[in-house]
């Protein structure tokens, strides 16, 4: 085997290694421990509610499973906050951080 | 056994080196799609694991009553109809509902649980900061996200509801949860059931909604029918809804961005393509010396075939690498908002490890095999053709 090709077999063989630790760090560092699931699982049990608190601004997103196609409309008959297609647009802040009724 | 030339990769190394710009270029511009798309689905992955887990800790059933098209609340006597049918484990009437608070511009989820039961008592325990749950008195346990709103509004230990007739309720803060269940609870404030009837004033014959649990999970679709036939104007909402829901919520955002990747990688490879495609005279000028050397239009695809694959693989391994770094030891800044709404009550939470080995293997098969098709071909074209009309 020639040089150049002894370093580049070299090089990927420490590029797949590496590629390998790291995620074998993050997996031991980043996986949810046996305390947090079962933590999880109890608050679940207690409470009772599916869905995740990602969007709690909206009640047909915060738990989407348990809501009616209607309940979008309450919060503004536009749609425009619906939710698969506006997630990654910000949102008018008029609606959210002040009172609607004050402001009027 | 397939021999491998070495004097063909030494070959193409140097053919990589020789043009470090061009190629270094493509390396970042390949090793960018391939994080961002990982990164994408990374997050996916680790959002629907944390729904997994907590997906059989729900109830089997739950059942809401459909007035006119809108969810409508639930007579609780239907609670002991259901009770008759066999199978059923038990079944629970819920008080839950949302609570807008004004100050704030934030809807809570105000959820009623019976009275703090001895069961009750113990699980609280478990999942909250302070754990003194001797007093039944009218209480409340919070998540950290409600905590924070209401002490920025100056309720430190108390909050006042505003009931439906305008009066006030006003409730001691008692506990706030865990901040292992931030993900679940941040908007959460858990209440007796008394309260949250008083709270949103809901006749006491009512119920938000009811729950059941079955003895045989097997049984579950069985008696899901049946209780649809028993009352047809209910709507019957399993677990296995549930977890389709949630998969369809992430399967349509990384799809969007599947969507928008796929171009942007279709247009990266037609560039590629077409740049190739139109090798510069120096490039059909090396195919032609190399024809006239001797060199096969097999040994020329070989070599090109190790140069492609040298960069893509290379870009694949460190695009993905990358990506788990970025998702889970920074916890995936800016992209993490796609799935996010746009709340002043977002939840302080890390993502959970989780992966999935089909979408990487999407991703390899969806990029390198392109790439190295995308750059071979116009070399075996030039490769195809005389030596000496290549080099004229």
């Amino acid at each position: 085997m020639n040089k150049k090709t002894k370093y580049i077999s070299y090089f990927l063989t420490i590029l797949v290694v590496g590629f390998i630790t790291e995620i074998t760090y993050i997996k031991n560092k980043y996986s949810l421990s046996i305390d947090d699931k079962n933590a999880k699982n109890t608050y679940v049990s207690v409470v009772g509610l599916p869905d995740l608190a990602i969007s709690t601004e909206t009640m047909y997103v915060r738990y989407r499973s348990l809501s009616s196609a209607f309940e979008i409309f309450k919060d503004d008959p536009t749609i425009y906050t619906y939710f698969p297609s506006t997630f990654a647009i910000s949102y008018s802040g008029t609606n959210n951080n002040i009172s609607r009724i004050k402001n009027d | 056994m397939i021999k491998i030339n070495t004097y063909l990769i030494e070959f193409a190394i140097n053919s990589i080196l020789r043009e470090k710009t061009k190629n270094l270029f493509i390396f970042i511009v390949f090793t960018m799609l391939i994080f961002l798309l990982s990164s994408i689905f990374l997050i996916t992955a680790s959002l629907q694991k944390e729904l997994n887990i907590t997906a059989d800790s729900l109830p089997d059933i739950i059942l809401q009553k459909m007035n006119a098209g809108r969810v409508s609340d639930i007579d609780i006597n239907r609670v002991d109809k259901i009770l008759e049918i066999n199978g059923v484990n038990n079944s629970v009437s819920r008080v839950w509902g949302y609570y807008y608070f004004e100050n704030a511009g934030i809807n809570f989820s105000v959820v009623g649980i019976d009275q703090f039961e001895t069961q009750y008592k113990k699980s609280l325990e478990s999942i909250t900061l302070k754990h003194d749950f001797s007093e039944l008195e009218d209480f409340m346990v919070v998540g950290s996200g409600v905590k924070k709103v209401l002490e920025k509004n100056y309720y430190k230990d108390y909050f006042n509801f505003i009931k439906p007739d305008g009066t006030f309720k006003k409730i001691q803060i008692k506990a706030i949860f865990d901040s292992a269940t931030n993900l679940e609870s941040n908007d959460v404030i858990l209440v007796s059931k008394d309260t949250a009837y008083d709270i949103f004033g809901i006749n006491e014959n009512k119920a938000t909604d009811i729950v059941v649990n079955v003895s045989n999970k097997k049984e579950v679709a069985t008696i899901a029918y049946k209780i649809k036939m028993l009352f047809p104007d209910t709507r019957v909402i399993t677990k296995e809804d549930l977890k389709i829901s949630y998969t369809n919520i992430f399967n349509y955002k990384s799809g969007m961005f599947l969507s928008l990747f796929i171009i942007s990688l279709f247009t990266f490879f037609m560039i590629i393509y077409d740049k190739s495609s139109s090798l510069s005279s120096s490039a059909k000028r090396e195919i032609g010396i190399l024809k006239a050397l001797g060199w096969k239009t097999d040994d020329i695809l070989k070599e090109k075939f190790y140069e492609s694959f040298l960069i893509s693989f290379t870009a694949y391994i460190v695009g993905i690498g990358i990506s788990f770094i970025y998702v889970y030891i920074f916890q995936a800044p800016f992209l993490r908002d796609i799935f996010m709404g746009y709340s002043v009550l977002k939840p302080q939470f890390n993502l959970i490890f989780a992966y999935d080995l089909k979408i990487f293997a999407m991703i390899f098969f969806l990029s390198i095999p392109i790439y190295i098709s995308a750059t071979i071909f116009p070399s075996w074209r030039a490769s195809i053709v005389d030596a000496d009309e290549v080099i004229r």
